[in-house]
């Protein structure tokens, strides 16, 4: 008789202990995920940080400006545009280019 | 005979020698104090009821204040996007820092450094650190960038906490019409009010408990999660909007008018795909903001529209059979009586027909129409184009421009009417009046929301007399109609032009002028519509046709591209390798000005 209640105090003992680690291991494991939680939300608002300062680089306004004085460019006009329908088989011609141009010349007003 | 209590104690000399133990007590006493100490149990076992059963939510409660930490979950507003999902508005984080003054002790270099970053005055800084309170704010909405140059600084008592920024990537280009939100977040203007329900969402909150460190090991139940405001797709194109803005803040600033607006029309759906005003001012910077550039002019002010209002008037003549396109009008000699009002035409255009009343844009000959005309004729075009009601778009503030009752016209009033004067319309009302032009004579309500599918309108006028009105305007466009500067390389236009005088201390001022250009294009299929109204131009030019038409001229040809419409007109091509060729056998440097 003695001899199992001896075991059963050990087996109360061990499961005790054992309650004990799993809730350490659980308020552990929380606060890692809550900590990973939190880095989900950084990231998140980098993102959407990030999504804003690429819209604001690709604002109209700022390619216009580049365009226009950096890259001495012009608006497009009816004349200079050549219109592709959906669906068309095959590309309207390209109009000739010269043949071979010199390599400096290209690179220069390609910049 | 001897006493028996005095023997007990022989007899119990066996229990000790104390004469104490041998006292004999009453026997009540020693029933009080086994009462006493039940009734101490009992009291035990009541209060241990009281604690644990009866009142245990007071006691856990109070635990829970101890141990439980409420964070707050700011939930993020909603964004604004065009209609091709390009942003016109985002929150993005951002730092309140703030200071607890008892506990900042700290040199004056640093704080020098400090007012430097948070760009505040030094000496101001020094005085708020200086009091004796526990938290002062230092700059809420402070860049993240900044926030972590102003932790590296490392002065004790400066803390940050972490708040949201709206940004406005467009800038003033849409300024008026996007609005603005607070600093707490609340919409203040534009759209930013009229969504500020939908853009808003609900903060939440959170209930952890968290262990020495800081650190959260436990949620609690009791916690609100957070619901984000919803993003909101307007009708908007970005590029047409800012192609406008740019066009209108030339011919205001050329002309140096008051101010100008203008919006494009989808003519087909009656979404709004730009709506422009000038001047404007800067959402992302609004220290020098005044009343006068919040103004959505386009929406919220109404103006006696002057001539481009015939087109209408002539449309419901047109639809009643009252005039044919093959009527002549006897116009000479430019001046005519009505009701005893001489109405005049800047010039004497002698005998002429319809498609040249519009052309010349002659009053005299739209008067002769309006007085054969029923005044329930014109009333019922006036209200079925919108004038004198409210648009139906949610914008804050939006005009429903100014229409008397029709018992209450006089018969001059109505001749006046006819080509724009006494009655007040807005900018979006003039653009949206003109789609019974577009598409086959029907009117769909504007909005400033993405359709799904196009609506299925009103049917204003027949499809003949808007192709024969179309056919009209564009003369207007043409060389010798009052608006050359509205013709556009590649596609076909057409419109018509207002001067109108405006109304001072109840006269007319002839110096003063609003000049207004409403168009479409293409003209015989048209793909938008467009109005742009300039407020006293004062730089020499003054009419419609010279202020107004030059902006539709430089957005139209641009937005018809955006939009992926072919050119109905023969250009002459104009192509890029072409002119390549040429530049390749110049020096690189000067390639780059003949090339693209």
């Amino acid at each position: 008789m003695t001899r199992i209640n001896f075991l059963l105090l050990f087996v109360v003992v061990l499961c005790a202990m054992s309650v004990v680690r799993a809730q350490y291991q659980g308020r552990r494991m929380f606060a890692a995920l809550d900590v990973a939680q939190q880095r989900a939300e950084q990231l998140q608002m980098d993102k959407d940080r990030l999504q804003v300062e690429y819209r604001a680089m690709s604002a109209p306004g700022r390619i216009e400006r580049i365009a226009r004085t950096q890259l001495d460019m012009r608006p497009i006009t009816a004349a200079r545009t050549i219109f592709v329908h959906e669906g068309q088989a095959t590309l309207p011609p390209l109009p000739v280019m010269p043949q071979s141009p010199p390599k400096p010349a290209s690179q220069g007003a390609r910049r | 005979m001897k006493n028996p209590a005095m023997r007990a104690p022989k007899s119990a000399a066996s229990y000790g020698k104390s004469p104490l133990l041998n006292v004999k007590l009453p026997p009540g006493r020693a029933w009080l104090v086994k009462g006493l100490l039940f009734a101490a149990f009992a009291a035990l076992g009541l209060r241990a009821f009281w604690v644990q059963v009866w009142t245990t939510q007071f006691y856990q409660n109070q635990g829970d204040l101890r141990f439980v930490r409420t964070i707050e979950l700011p939930a993020m507003r909603g964004r604004i996007l065009d209609r091709n999902g390009n942003i016109l508005a985002s929150s993005i984080p951002a730092k309140t820092i703030w200071a607890d003054p008892t506990q900042v002790e700290s040199g004056n270099d640093k704080v020098q450094q400090l007012a430097r970053l948070l760009g505040l005055n030094a000496a101001d800084l020094q005085r708020r650190l200086d009091s004796n309170k526990q938290f002062v704010y230092l700059k809420r909405q402070v860049d993240i960038d900044v926030a972590k140059e102003v932790k590296a600084l490392g002065i004790k008592g400066i803390y940050e906490s972490p708040s949201y920024k709206r940004y406005y990537p467009e800038g003033s280009a849409a300024a008026q019409l996007i609005g603005f939100s607070n600093i707490e977040g609340q919409g203040q203007d534009g759209m930013e009010l009229a969504l500020q329900a939908r853009l808003a969402g609900h903060p939440g909150v959170r209930k952890v408990v968290k262990d020495r460190l800081g650190n959260v090991i436990e949620d609690v139940s009791g916690g609100v999660p957070p619901v984000d405001g919803q993003d909101v797709r307007l009708s908007i194109d970005s590029k047409i909007q800012y192609l406008t803005y740019q066009a209108l803040k030339q011919s205001v600033e050329d002309n140096k008018a008051k101010n100008g607006s203008a919006v494009v029309i989808d003519a087909k759906t009656g979404e709004i795909l730009a709506m422009a005003n000038y001047p404007s001012f800067d959402p992302n910077s609004r220290k020098r903001m005044t009343e006068a550039d919040i103004r959505n002019y386009a929406v919220t002010d109404a103006f006696e529209p002057g001539s481009v209002l015939k087109p209408i008037t002539l449309s419901a003549a047109l639809q009643a059979g009252i005039i044919t396109p093959t009527t002549v009008f006897h116009t000479a000699p430019g001046c005519q009586q009505f009701y005893g009002a001489n109405i005049c035409d800047d010039s004497n255009n002698g005998n002429i027909e319809l498609p040249q009343v519009i052309q010349y844009s002659s009053n005299v000959a739209t008067s002769q129409v309006v007085s054969k005309m029923p005044a329930q004729v014109q009333w019922n075009m006036y209200t079925a184009v919108g004038f004198g009601q409210r648009p139906q778009i949610e914008f804050p503030g939006a005009t429903s421009g100014l229409m008397r009752p029709m018992k209450r016209w006089r018969p001059i009033d109505r001749i006046t009417m006819g080509f724009g004067y006494g009655l007040g319309i807005s900018t979006l009302q003039l653009a949206h009046a003109y789609l019974i032009f577009a598409d086959r004579g029907r009117i769909f309500p504007v909005t400033l929301f993405k359709h799904d599918e196009a609506p299925e309108g009103v049917q204003v006028v027949s499809p003949a007399v808007a192709r024969e009105m179309r056919g009209m305007l564009a003369l207007v466009t043409q060389p010798g109609g009052t608006a050359p500067a509205a013709a556009v390389p590649g596609y076909s236009t057409g419109g018509k032009t207002g001067t109108a005088w405006i109304a001072k201390d109840g006269k007319y001022d002839k110096k003063l002028f609003r000049a207004q250009f409403v168009g479409l294009a293409p003209i015989h299929h048209p793909v938008l519509v467009m109005a742009v109204s300039v407020d006293q131009p004062t730089g020499g030019k003054h009419f419609g046709g010279q202020v107004s038409a030059p902006v539709f001229g430089a957005v139209v040809p641009q937005a018809l591209r955006i939009l992926g419409v072919q050119p109905d007109l023969p250009v002459k091509p104009d192509l890029v390798p072409a002119q390549t060729a040429q530049a390749l056998q110049l020096p690189a440097g000067r390639a780059m000005k003949g090339g693209a």
